[in-house]
């Protein structure tokens, strides 16, 4: 691919606005507070693009073009059933939770409705999780990068990972989400048009049905048992695995997207905002899923593109750019590569500011340095920055062995968002639950989720406890049935415990459990702008949308 | 600003294409880009007009 001088123009326009929104906000940085958690100031329409926009990563747009390519529409899956409920689900039912407990993370909201064990084990993983979740993106964008502008994959990473740092460190929490706004926009305004043109040159819906095997163009209609599809799912593992388990354990407790809906300026925008977010969420799959199949449609129509190829296989990561390649000229190319750019760097920064909150909050202050100056906390959080950005170099190379980027960050998702969905389940809906209980129930399952990938296998990756029970029939369905174990193990160890050991008294249980928390109702709010009348809106929509394409 | 670059693109180079590309895309994209731009833009004047 080569860029002309005016696409060239385009990124310096996007890299010259990203640091001026850092540079223009770090006049409002004047405590932990400002640079961490966004001070609770920000507008509803604000957080709820950038409770979205936080997600779209990497994974979204690479990986899931790719999977489109390779998976077909049932791709979708991931959206209208691993995405939407569980944004529907938070906003409604769990939000009043998190904001109403003035918790300044996931973790200590862990830590009031249990104890800091519980806490230091989950701020612990969350910390590793987001490392990993930034490396695959910086990985990601040094690859397109490296394909694009011709620097070498150090080069690549070294670049993108110094612009992150510097509109992070400037602006903190702030500047990534109001960055996080305008990196959805490009990434709109880059890749409908290319969607739109790659389904038209191969024959609309209709032509490119006609020219791949039905199971690519239905979603539903194969999921009888796992060999009749190549995501090698059936109806359980995908409603169980990715529905409920692995959907609701990322929606709900990734502090990642909860940091947005937390940095709301009421209860009422927080609640609306992963509800709002949900609709334009319904949507991406005609924007990121919907060009690999084209794609590969279009492989086979003799117009002139091949699928990419690597290792002697498909390179499916490479799907979009290719497709960029042949489908925008000179200028429009730009803005396709510059909303690339947003995205990866959009799912960086946002990796990177959650992990600065837990770090600094969860980790430091309670067990490293607590009843420090509130300057000393901004600056550890400024110099945590520098830090997560020089760890998430290190996982980018980690990510170069998987030809599946999406298929790596599940795994990472099955081992820490699964068992934490099982805990947060039990703690927020049932009072019963003590903090041993959570502890020992959140450990097993982690551990339970090790096992399993431990002595099971998927495309020769896995079954490193030496023993291979299972081979899955992709890696897809190896993660979706890790976080099932993972999941049911904590649930399981959660309850057994809780049932032998003493719960806290109901006066410490006030806004952090069902039961003990008034749920906000509303009052003088117009009906259509309350959180349940958008919701079910949304849910009829997402049902609509799976039968039309089931 | 990116769109009123592309349209600039349109029209300066209207048979510019991409392999597979058939229509002006630059300046068809760079319209919608500029409309959008200043819909935004008439937005916020008018949370600026009311704070």
């Amino acid at each position: 691919m080569t860029l002309a001088p005016v696409d060239y123009l385009i990124l310096a326009i996007y890299f010259v606005f990203v640091l001026g929104i850092g540079w223009r906000l770090r006049k409002k940085i004047s405590s932990s507070g400002d640079f961490l958690t966004a001070g609770h100031s920000v507008p509803v329409w604000i957080t709820s693009l950038a409770f979205l926009a936080a997600n779209l990563g990497a994974q979204e747009l690479v990986g899931m073009s790719g999977n489109g390519a390779k998976y077909g529409i049932m791709t979708s899956h991931f959206y209208w059933v691993g995405a939407v409920p569980a944004m529907l689900f938070v906003g409604l039912f769990m939000m009043p939770f998190y904001y109403g407990s003035r918790a300044r993370s996931v973790p200590e909201y862990l830590k009031l409705r249990f104890d800091e064990k519980t806490r230091a084990l989950n701020a612990i993983t969350f910390a590793c999780m987001t490392v990993f979740s930034s490396g695959i993106s910086m990985y990601a964008l040094g690859l397109l990068l490296r394909l694009v502008l011709g620097w070498s994959f150090t080069t690549s990473v070294m670049c993108s990972a110094a612009i992150v740092l510097a509109y992070t460190f400037l602006g903190g929490l702030t500047s990534a989400i109001y960055n996080e706004v305008l990196q959805f926009f490009l990434i709109v305004m880059g890749f409908a048009p290319l969607s739109a043109m790659a389904v038209m040159k191969a024959g609309g819906w209709q032509g490119m049905a006609s020219r791949l095997p039905q199971v690519m163009t239905h979603s539903w209609k194969y999921m009888g048992s796992a060999s009749e599809n190549p995501m090698g799912l059936e109806v359980f593992g995908l409603v169980a695995g990715l529905g409920f388990v692995l959907s609701f354990g990322y929606w709900c407790t990734d502090f990642l997207v909860i940091q947005r809906a937390m940095a709301a300026n009421s209860m009422s925008a927080a609640r609306r905002t992963p509800v709002i977010a949900a609709i334009p969420k319904m949507m991406m799959p005609f924007i990121v899923i919907i060009p690999g199949i084209a794609a590969l449609a279009l492989s086979r129509m003799a117009v002139g593109y091949d699928l990419p190829m690597k290792n002697g296989g498909p390179d499916y990561d490479q799907v979009l750019t290719t497709l960029m390649g042949h489908f925008y000229p000179a200028g429009m190319l730009g803005v396709g590569l510059t909303g690339l750019m947003a995205s990866f760097m959009s799912g960086m920064a946002g990796n990177v500011t959650a992990f600065n909150t837990v770090f600094t909050y969860d980790i430091y202050q309670s067990y490293i340095k607590p009843g420090a100056p509130d300057s000393h906390y901004l600056h550890v959080g400024r110099i945590t920055t520098i830090v997560g950005v020089a760890l998430s170099i290190a996982t980018a190379y980690l990510a170069n062995s998987y030809n599946s980027i999406n298929d790596l960050l599940q795994l990472v998702f099955s081992f820490v968002n699964a068992p934490l969905f099982g805990t947060f389940l039990l703690g927020m809906f049932w009072k019963r639950t003590t903090g041993h209980g959570a502890f020992f129930g959140l450990l097993a399952g982690t551990l339970a989720a090790a096992v399993t990938h431990g002595t099971t296998m998927a495309e020769g990756k896995g079954a490193w406890l030496g023993v291979n029970l299972h081979v899955f029939p992709s890696p897809m369905a190896q993660n979706f049935w890790i976080s099932i174990f993972a999941w049911t193990t904590c649930v399981i160890v959660t309850i057994l415990v809780s049932l032998a050991t003493r719960p806290k008294p109901a006066a410490q249980l006030e806004g952090l459990v069902y039961g003990f928390t008034k749920i906000p109702h509303e009052e003088g709010v117009s009906w259509y702008l309350r959180p349940a009348p958008i919701a079910v809106g949304v849910a009829v929509m997402v049902l609509i949308i799976n039968f039309w394409f089931a | 600003m990116i769109g009123l670059i592309l349209v600039g693109m349109g029209l300066l180079a209207p048979d510019k294409r991409a392999p597979l590309s058939d229509g002006n895309v630059n300046l068809y994209c760079g319209l919608v880009m500029t409309a959008f731009g200043i819909f935004m833009l008439l937005l916020a004047r008018r949370a600026a007009h009311k704070s």
